[in-house]
């Protein structure tokens, strides 16, 4: 598996009304991850990844594998809710327009919605749409959900994640969850 | 062993299906998406496995449901899938360079709402 970067650089800057933090760090790994190094670390030399119908396809001698794009959205779903700080990934704003791409692959399941993914040779980009929890460091909550959505799919799935775009479309206030809950109950 | 030409592709998909299951990681055969994986026979059909003879070999497609685990490796899965399905190939007197094709058409998830 190849570790995550020491350091991602960060290129801000205003997108429409968002702030999108953007990650473009991933060329020194993608030299590590040669055709000789198989996903899990053995040599696989007669490996080579094709990206027909827009799945992850790795191919061998005796057939290909495919893992399908709403697998890997499941897996970087789960790895930032995994996060501490994420309340949850976005359902509408730019994350809708997300959500509905994924919502398309996984057939209305929602444990994938604000997660769009794109697969290309054994290289994949990730875009995600995602809640913070209010009084959050955001670029460092950016930064972990990064990490782990990389360090998990690569150990998964052997794609090496080129890039994750992290687009943060709401805050979440725990207050106001509260007395939403308290409201409802009494109605 | 000789290739058993007479062997019927519906009675190797039914053997493949049934080792599948005990694969660990695997949960289900998965029916595949707008063109379905399957082998057909008269009154039966057996969903996720394709089964069909090109000249000598057998092109072999399994499509699996696989359990999120956080230890989950999927290329290693694909190839456990991939080796069990080629022992059963083996035992039912199949050519030993079929073509096997692994799909990991989805994923179960663990219990949500606790994250």
């Amino acid at each position: 598996m190849v570790g995550v970067p020491a350091a991602l650089r960060y290129e801000s800057r205003r997108r429409e009304d968002h702030v999108m933090v953007e990650s473009r760090e991933r060329q020194d790994a993608t030299a590590q991850a040669a055709p000789g190094n198989g996903p899990s670390g053995q040599p696989r030399p007669s490996e080579r990844t094709t990206a027909r119908a827009g799945n992850a396809e790795l191919v061998t001698e005796q057939g290909k594998t495919t893992i399908t794009n709403s697998v890997v959205a499941k897996i970087a779903g789960i790895a930032v809710r995994e996060v501490a700080g994420v309340h949850d990934l976005s359902t509408r704003g730019a994350g809708g327009m997300i959500s509905g791409l994924a919502t398309r692959v996984t057939g209305g399941d929602t444990s994938s919605q604000g997660v769009a993914v794109e697969v290309g040779e054994r290289e994949a980009a990730i875009d995600l749409g995602i809640t913070v929890t209010y009084g959050v460091s955001i670029p460092q909550v950016a930064d972990a959900v990064r990490r782990n959505v990389m360090t998990r799919l690569e150990a998964m799935t052997g794609l090496v994640v080129k890039e994750v775009n992290i687009d943060v479309t709401d805050l979440f206030f725990p207050e106001d969850a509260a007395r939403q809950h308290q409201e409802r109950r009494v109605e | 062993m000789p290739p058993n030409r007479a062997l019927p592709a519906l009675v190797l998909a039914r053997a493949i299906a049934a080792a599948l299951t005990t694969v660990a990681g695997v949960v289900a055969l998965a029916p595949g998406g707008v063109v379905e994986v399957a082998t057909y026979g008269p009154g039966e059909v057996v969903r996720g496995v394709a089964v069909r003879r090109s000249g000598a070999t057998w092109l072999v497609a399994v499509h699996v449901v696989a359990r999120y685990t956080t230890d989950l490796v999927l290329p290693d899965l694909a190839e456990r899938i991939r080796s069990t399905t080629a022992r059963v190939i083996a035992e039912h007197g199949g050519p030993p360079s079929a073509w096997i094709d692994v799909a990991i058409d989805d994923l179960t998830l663990p219990v949500e709402g606790s994250a």
